[in-house]
C-alpha cells in the first residue's frame, strides 16, 4: 500500500483550523470557564528570599467573604493528607545519583522559606477582590538569613545552607564524555580559546498568566483540574502521587491556553494546593495569578554559567571542546531541572566531528526561584557557547569562521553519528544546508565588504550559528518517566475521523498538522477531521508537548494508528472484492485490487461496514478504532544554520540587524507555515537572550524581573518582551532530511530560534566591532555594553 | 489587578475639583489614568479618593489666543499629535507624540497635563514644554497660577503642583515666523521610557531661510529634570544653519551642562547617556531642519 | 472603608447594560465578568501587554488600565463584534491567511488596535506597522514577522 496524498495532507501550508474559533473571539482559557459558585484563592507568598517566619492571620479571617484561611499549620492539621514532595524526572546525569531528598520541593514553606514569592498560605474567599483584599490583612514576621542568590555566593566558603542537609549547597556534580582524552587533546592543539558566561537567567513568560481550578465531588471523590499544563497526563500522575489520590479519580483539563515554552509542565506548588484546597473544602476553588505572581515563581530558564573550551588543530581541525558548568538550580531541584544537565551535554560537541568532549556540571541552590525547561533548554547555552568558540578559534588560527564549520560538519555518510558527548544523531547532511545560507548572504562578497566598510569607519559583522537539538523525545528507558508517543484514531461510520492526541496544543497548530497527517494517511479531507487533545477525559494517555517532541512522537503515533486502520479496511475491502489482502491497494481514500480498479471500494463505505460487524472477514471484531504507544528507536536531530548581518555605531554602541537568515532541517515537514511560524518565534525568544532579557534578583534575593514595564525610579524599566520594533524581517529557507526513523521522516523543530539565535547574533556584534580588540561579550548584550567594550578603559 | 478600594467623584467644573481635591486627604486626579492605574493595581499608591476630571469641558481644546496657544490639560496624545494648529505653531510637541511609549492604545486616553505633573524623567513632554518656553497653568484653592515648566518640574516624579491643585492647561508663546521642532529619543526597551529624549523648537523668517532666529533645545531623561542645552543653542541662534555647524552645535551639547547631574541608573550609566546625546541632539535638530537644503560654507 | 457603587450605562458590541460597580472595578473585568466578554485577556499589570485592548466611541483602549466608572456612556466594541455573521474582517482574514497567530492570546488586542490604526493609515510601511500598529502590544510567540505580514495584506485588501 502507498502513503495518500490530498491537498491537505503532509507538506502542504494549510491555513490552521484554530485561527477562526480565536479571531471570532470564542477563544476559552482556564480564566474564562464559567463557574457558578466558585472560591476565590490568593496565595500568602513570601517577601523575603531567606527566614525563618511566623505568620498570624486572625484579622484576615474576619475579613466578610473569605471562607478559610489556611497558614502552613492550618494546613500540616487538616484532614486532607498534606502534600507530598515534588519527584524528579531523571536523575542529573548518567552514573550520577539522584540529590538529596531534601531538595524536592515542598508545596508550601513550613517554618522557613527559600526563594521570594514561595508559598506561606492561601486565603480563600467568595470572591478573587476579597480575597486579596484579606492578604493584606496578615502579618508575617521574618527572622532573616543571610541569602545566597548567585551559584556563586553560594557555593563561598562561609555561605549558609539553604537545606540543612546539603550545607554546601551543592545539589549534583557529575561529568560526560571522556576527561582524559579531552585533555590530552588540549595539550596537543595549535589553538585553544576559553570563554566564560554568566547565569543569565532568562523568564519563559508566555502571555497568559499561571490559572487553575479545582472541582471536587465529595459523593464520587472526583477531583477535576483545569489549569495550565503542556503535559495533561503527567500532570495528573503528579497531582495523584503527591495528594495520595488515585490517578482513575483525578482529570486533568487544558483549554484554549496562551503559551508554554516549557514552563508550563508539572503542576506547580499553587496548582497542587489548588486540588489540596478544592478536596479540603469539597468545594470548586480558583487561581488565577497575575502577571506579576506569575514571573515571581514561574521557572526561569538557563542559569548556566562557567566556563567553556576549544581546541583546534593546526589544519583547522577541531580537536575536543570542554565545560566546566555552575548550575545555578533554584532553591528546588524542579522536576525536569536535573535532567537538563545531560541534555546540554549530549549537544557538546553540535554539528562537528569532534573526537574528544568532557562536560562537568555542578548543581547548585540558591535563594531564588527554581530553573526548569525553557524552549531550548540547556542546549540554548551550550551551543551558544560552543558556537561563540568555533567563531573565536577559527580567527585565532587566522580561518573563515564559515570555512572551519565546513571542514569540521559530520559527513552524510557518518550517520547514524556518535558524538563523543554520546548522542547518537539519526541523520543529517549539514554542509548542503549551510551553502544554502552562505548563497543566501553571497558570504565572501560580504565580507570583502566588511573589509571597505571598515575603511570607511562602518562596522558590519556576521555571525554564524550552527544548530541541533534534542528531539522527538525520546526512546522510552531512557528517563524515569514515560516517554512515548500516543495517538488515537477513531473513524466514524461516516468516513470522518477523530484524532486523539496525548500531546498538548497551545499555539502550535496540532489541532491543523496532526489532522494533516490523519487526512494524509487516510486519504479523507482535513475537514473530516477533527482532532482532541488536552484532556484526561477525552484522550486516554498522553506525554504532552515539550522537548520538539509532537510531529514526530504524537504524528508518528497518530500516522501508526492510521496504518492499522488501513490494513484492517483492506482485509474488508479485500474481502468485499473477494481478493487476498495483499493484492489491495490504497490510495487516496480508496481500496482497489490491484488488477481490476474497477472493483473500488471507498475508505468511508468501508468504514461503515466495519462499523456495523456485517459482512466482515469472521476473525474481525467490529468498529474501526486503533491505538499506538509509539516508541521511537531514538530521537531526532534536526539542525540548521542561523546567519545574521549587523551594523554597529562604534560611537553609540548602537546596533541594527540588517540581515537574519535561518536555514533549517526538521526532516519532512508536515505544514511548512507552522514550521516558520515556530522558527521565527523561536528566533524572537532568542533574540530577547541575546540582546535584551535577564531576571534580574536585588542582593538581598528580591525577584527584580516581575513587570514587563516598570516606571520605578532607577530600576531597569522592566523585563524586556521583545516587541515589534525589536524585530528584523527574517528569511527562512530550508533541506529536507528526513529521519531515518520516524514514521514520516520528521524531526520535530520548536526550538531552533531559542537554541540558535543567541550564538549567532553574539558572534555578528562581536565580528562587527573585532577591529577595536574587544573582551568577549557577556549576553544580554545592550548597546551601553557595546560601547563600554570598544570604549573601555586603558585599551590602546 | 485589584485596586484597594476608593470613592469615586467626577468634577462638573475646575472649581468643583478643587473643592473635591480639599474634602480628601488623600485624593488623585483621575485623567487618562495610564500612569495612576498601573500603580494602583499593584497598590503602591493607595489614594483614598479620586477625582475624575474628564467630564470638565474647560480642560479641553486646544486653541490660539494672541500669542499664545492653549493646550487643555485633558488633551490626549492623539489630539497633540493630530492637532493641525500645533503642527503649525508648536511642531516640536506634535512631533515629541510619537516616541510616546504605549501605542494607540494609550495615546487614545492619556493626556498632557497627567503626563507633566506626573514628571517621570523617562516621559517625553517635559523637554518639548521647555524648549517652546511653555507655562504650565494649575488651579487651586488661590486660583490660578501660571508656572514655567522649568520651575513646575522640581525632580524626578516631583513637581510644585499642591494636592489640592490640578494642571488645567499648557500655554505655549506663538512666536512669529516659520517655527520647526524636532524630537529624537533613545529607549529603554522594556518601558519605551527615554533614556535620553532631544526636543528641538528652531525659528525661521520663512521655509527657504537657514538663518536660525532662536534655537530652543532641550533633552528629557538626561537629568532629573529636562534641561537646555544652551551651549547648541548659542551656536545656531543668529547663524546660518550649515552642516559643519549644526554637527558642532550637537558635538558642543554636553559642555554646558552639569555633569554630576546626570542620572546614572540600571537604564543607563551617566557616562552612555552623555555618549547618547550628540547623535540624538544631530537627529533631533535635522528631523526640525526638515527638508531644507544647508549649505556648506566657505 | 465601605465605598458607595457606582451606576454605569455602557453598550458592549451593541447591547446596552446597566451596572452598578464599585469604583475599583476595571472595564476590563466589568466585561470580562459581568458581559462574559473572555475574549479580553490579561497578559499583563503594566499597561503595556495589550491583550485587553477594546474599542471604546471607536478608539482602541486597554480596557486594564480604565475604570469601570470611566466608560460611562461608552460604545465598547470587542473582537467578537467585527465579524458580519461569521464572515471574518480583511483584518481577521489576512490573520489566518499569513499564519500571524500561535496560543492567540495576543491575537484578540491586536486585531482591534490594527482595525483602528489602519482608519488612519491606510498604507503603512513595515516599519511603520512595527513601530506604530503594533506599538502598544505584546506576542511571545510569533515573534511579529507574520502579524506584520497580515497587517500589510489587511492594508492591501482595504484600500
Amino acid at each position: 500500500m502507498t502513503p495518500n496524498h490530498s491537498d491537505s495532507g503532509i507538506g502542504s501550508s494549510v491555513s490552521r483550523k484554530e485561527d477562526r474559533k480565536v479571531l471570532l473571539g470564542g477563544s476559552k482559557g482556564v480564566d474564562d470557564i464559567p463557574l457558578s459558585d466558585a472560591l476565590h484563592i490568593q496565595f500568602i507568598r513570601s517577601e523575603k528570599a531567606h527566614a525563618t517566619f511566623t505568620v498570624d492571620a486572625t484579622n484576615a479571617r474576619d475579613v466578610s467573604g473569605v471562607v478559610a484561611v489556611y497558614t502552613p499549620d492550618d494546613i500540616k492539621q487538616s484532614e486532607t493528607t498534606t502534600p507530598n514532595p515534588f519527584t524528579l524526572f531523571s536523575a542529573p546525569m548518567e552514573g550520577v545519583p539522584y540529590p538529596d531528598d531534601s531538595l524536592r520541593q515542598r508545596s508550601f514553606a513550613e517554618d522557613k522559606v527559600h526563594y521570594h514569592g514561595e508559598i506561606i498560605g492561601m486565603v480563600v474567599a467568595e470572591t478573587q477582590r476579597i480575597a486579596r483584599d484579606a492578604l493584606d490583612e496578615i502579618t508575617i514576621e521574618y527572622d532573616i538569613i543571610e541569602p545566597v542568590v548567585t551559584p556563586q555566593e553560594a557555593t563561598a566558603d562561609d555561605a549558609a545552607a539553604i537545606h540543612e542537609s546539603v550545607p554546601d549547597n551543592v545539589a549534583f556534580e557529575g561529568g560526560q564524555g571522556d576527561r582524559d582524552l579531552t585533555d590530552e587533546q588540549f595539550e596537543n592543539a595549535a589553538y585553544t580559546v576559553e570563554l566564560e558566561k554568566d547565569a543569565q537567567r532568562v523568564s519563559p513568560t508566555p502571555l497568559e498568566p499561571r490559572a487553575a481550578i479545582g472541582q471536587y465531588d465529595e459523593a464520587t471523590e472526583h477531583l477535576d483540574i483545569i489549569a495550565t499544563t503542556q503535559i495533561p497526563h503527567a500532570y495528573r500522575r503528579l497531582l495523584a502521587q503527591m495528594l495520595e489520590h488515585p490517578e482513575n479519580k483525578i482529570d486533568v483539563t487544558v483549554p484554549d491556553m496562551g503559551g508554554g515554552f516549557g514552563a508550563r509542565q508539572h503542576p506547580y506548588p499553587a496548582d497542587v494546593l489548588v486540588g489540596w484546597c478544592a478536596v479540603d473544602l469539597e468545594r470548586t476553588v480558583k487561581w488565577r495569578s497575575t502577571r506579576t505572581e506569575n514571573q515571581l515563581v514561574e521557572n526561569d530558564g538557563r542559569g548556566y554559567e562557567g566556563t567553556w573550551e576549544i581546541a583546534l588543530s593546526e589544519q583547522g581541525d577541531i580537536l575536543a571542546v570542554r565545560a566546566d558548568i555552575r548550575y545555578d538550580l533554584g532553591a528546588w531541584i524542579a522536576r525536569g531541572a536535573a535532567s537538563l544537565a545531560e541534555a546540554g551535554n549530549l549537544l557538546m560537541t553540535g554539528l562537528y566531528d569532534i573526537p574528544a568532549a568532557y562536560s562537568h556540571v555542578t548543581g547548585i541552590v540558591t535563594n531564588t526561584a527554581r530553573i526548569d525547561a525553557y524552549r531550548g533548554v540547556s542546549a540554548t547555552p551550550m551551543l551558544m557557547m560552543l558556537e561563540r568558540l568555533v567563531s573565536k578559534v577559527a580567527k585565532k588560527a587566522g580561518m573563515d569562521p564559515a570555512a572551519v564549520r565546513k571542514r569540521n560538519f559530520v559527513d552524510p555518510d557518518q550517520f547514524p553519528y556518535q558524538t563523543a558527548g554520546g548522542a547518537k544523531y539519526d541523520s543529517g547532511d549539514y554542509e548542503r544546508n549551510f551553502d544554502i545560507g552562505l548563497d543566501e548572504l553571497d558570504y565572501s562578497s560580504l565580507r570583502e565588504r566588511q573589509e571597505q566598510l571598515r575603511e570607511e569607519g562602518r562596522y558590519i559583522g556576521i555571525g554564524i550559528s550552527c544548530w541541533t537539538e534534542v528531539a522527538g523525545l525520546g526512546p522510552c528507558g531512557h528517563i524515569d518517566v514515560a516517554t512515548w508517543g500516543y495517538g488515537g484514531v477513531q473513524v466514524h461510520p461516516t468516513g470522518e475521523v477523530t484524532v486523539y492526541a496525548g500531546s498538548s496544543n497551545h499555539g502550535q497548530g496540532h489541532e491543523t498538522s496532526l489532522g494533516q497527517v490523519a487526512s494524509h494517511e487516510l486519504g479523507v479531507p482535513l475537514d473530516s477531521v477533527t482532532v482532541v487533545e488536552n484532556s484526561t477525559k477525552e484522550v486516554t494517555e498522553g506525554v504532552g508537548t515539550y522537548a520538539s517532541r509532537t510531529a514526530a512522537l504524537t504524528g508518528g503515533a497518530v500516522a501508526k494508528s492510521c496504518r492499522k486502520i488501513v490494513r484492517k479496511g483492506g482485509k474488508v475491502a479485500a474481502h468485499e472484492t473477494g481478493v487476498t489482502p495483499d493484492v489491495i491497494e490504497f490510495d487516496d481514500g480508496t481500496y482497489y485490487p490491484i488488477d481490476s480498479p474497477e472493483d473500488a471500494v471507498t475508505f468511508s463505505e468501508v468504514a461503515r461496514q466495519v462499523h456495523m460487524g456485517a459482512d466482515i472477514p469472521e476473525e474481525m471484531e467490529p468498529g474501526l478504532e486503533e491505538q499506538t504507544y509509539y516508541d521511537p528507536e531514538n530521537c531526532t536531530w534536526p539542525f540548521g544554520t542561523h546567519m545574521v548581518v549587523v551594523e554597529v555605531d562604534p560611537d553609540t554602541g548602537e546596533y541594527d540587524i540588517d540581515q537574519y537568515v535561518a536555514t533549517e532541517d526538521c526532516g519532512v515537514q508536515i505544514n511548512p507555515a507552522i514550521v516558520e511560524g515556530q522558527i521565527v518565534g523561536g528566533i524572537a525568544q532568542g533574540l530577547g537572550q541575546a540582546l535584551y532579557e535577564e531576571v534580574e534578583y536585588a542582593d538581598d534575593g528580591t525577584h527584580l524581573s516581575a513587570p514587563l514595564r516598570d516606571e520605578t525610579l532607577g530600576s531597569s524599566g522592566g523585563y524586556t518582551v521583545p516587541k515589534a520594533e525589536h524585530m528584523p524581517d527574517i528569511t527562512i529557507k530550508s533541506t529536507t532530511t528526513p529521519s531515518p526513523h520516524t514514521p514520516h521522516g520528521a524531526k520535530g523543530m520548536g526550538e531552533s530560534g531559542t537554541v540558535a539565535a543567541p550564538g549567532a547574533i553574539v558572534n555578528a556584534i562581536e565580528d562587527a566591532i573585532e577591529p577595536f580588540d574587544i573582551d568577549p561579550m557577556t549576553p544580554p548584550i545592550t548597546p551601553e555594553k557595546v560601547w563600554m567594550a570598544i570604549n573601555r578603559e586603558g585599551k590602546e | 489587578m485589584h485596586t484597594e478600594q476608593f470613592s469615586y467623584h467626577r468634577a462638573e467644573s475646575v472649581k468643583h475639583a478643587v473643592e473635591l481635591l480639599e474634602t480628601s486627604d488623600d485624593a488623585r486626579i483621575l485623567a487618562g489614568g495610564q500612569g495612576l492605574i498601573p500603580l494602583m493595581k499593584k497598590r503602591e499608591l493607595t489614594p483614598d479618593a479620586l477625582v475624575d476630571i474628564t467630564q470638565i469641558d474647560e480642560l479641553r481644546g486646544i486653541e490660539r489666543t494672541d500669542d499664545t496657544i492653549r493646550i487643555g490639560g485633558l488633551s490626549t496624545h492623539r489630539e497633540i499629535a493630530d492637532s493641525a494648529l500645533l503642527k503649525e505653531t508648536a511642531p516640536v510637541v506634535p512631533r515629541t507624540v510619537a516616541h510616546i511609549t504605549g501605542g494607540q492604545q494609550v495615546h487614545n486616553v492619556a493626556t498632557i497635563g497627567g503626563n507633566i505633573a506626573r514628571a517621570h524623567p523617562g516621559y517625553d513632554y517635559e523637554g518639548a514644554l521647555l524648549s517652546t518656553g511653555s507655562q504650565i497653568v494649575v488651579s487651586g484653592p488661590a486660583g490660578k497660577q501660571r508656572v514655567p515648566v522649568s520651575e513646575f518640574v522640581r525632580g524626578p516624579c516631583s513637581t510644585t503642583l499642591a494636592e489640592t491643585q490640578l494642571v488645567t492647561s499648557i500655554e505655549i508663546p506663538v512666536l512669529s515666523g516659520d517655527r520647526r521642532g524636532g524630537y529624537a529619543k533613545k529607549k529603554e526597551p522594556a518601558s519605551g521610557n527615554a533614556i535620553v529624549g532631544v526636543a528641538t523648537d528652531l525659528l525661521f523668517d520663512d521655509d527657504q531661510s537657514t538663518l536660525v532666529k532662536s534655537a530652543r533645545i532641550a533633552v528629557n531623561g538626561l537629568q532629573g529634570c529636562a534641561v537646555r542645552l544652551d551651549a547648541t543653542e548659542n551656536r545656531l541662534e543668529g547663524k546660518q544653519l550649515t552642516p559643519d555647524r549644526l554637527e558642532a552645535a550637537a558635538d558642543d551639547a554636553s559642555s554646558s551642562l552639569d555633569s554630576s547631574a546626570v542620572l546614572d541608573n540600571k537604564k543607563a550609566s551617566a557616562e552612555y547617556r552623555l555618549c547618547l546625546l550628540e547623535p540624538q541632539v544631530q537627529k533631533s535638530i535635522r528631523q526640525a531642519v526638515g527638508e531644507r537644503t544647508l549649505y556648506s560654507q566657505t | 472603608m465601605t465605598v458607595e457603587k457606582e451606576e454605569v450605562t455602557v453598550t458592549v458590541n451593541g447591547e446596552s447594560h446597566v451596572v452598578s460597580v464599585e469604583p475599583r472595578e476595571l472595564l476590563s473585568q466589568t466585561l470580562r465578568e459581568r458581559m462574559g466578554c473572555t475574549e479580553i485577556n490579561i497578559g499583563c499589570e503594566s499597561a503595556i501587554c495589550g491583550a485587553c485592548t477594546v474599542q471604546s466611541d471607536g478608539k482602541s483602549v486597554k480596557s486594564c488600565t480604565r475604570f469601570t466608572v470611566q466608560a460611562d456612556g461608552a460604545d465598547i466594541r470587542t473582537v467578537s463584534d467585527l465579524a458580519d455573521e461569521g464572515t471574518l474582517t480583511d483584518i481577521q482574514q489576512a490573520f489566518t491567511d499569513e499564519h500571524a497567530l500561535q496560543c492567540g492570546y495576543c491575537t484578540p488586542g491586536i486585531v482591534m488596535a490594527v482595525d483602528e490604526y489602519l482608519d488612519h493609515n491606510t498604507d503603512p510601511s513595515r516599519e511603520e506597522i512595527r513601530n506604530e500598529a503594533l506599538q502598544g502590544n505584546l506576542c511571545r510567540c510569533t515573534g511579529y514577522e507574520n502579524i506584520v505580514d497580515a497587517v500589510e495584506t489587511a492594508a492591501e485588501k482595504l484600500d
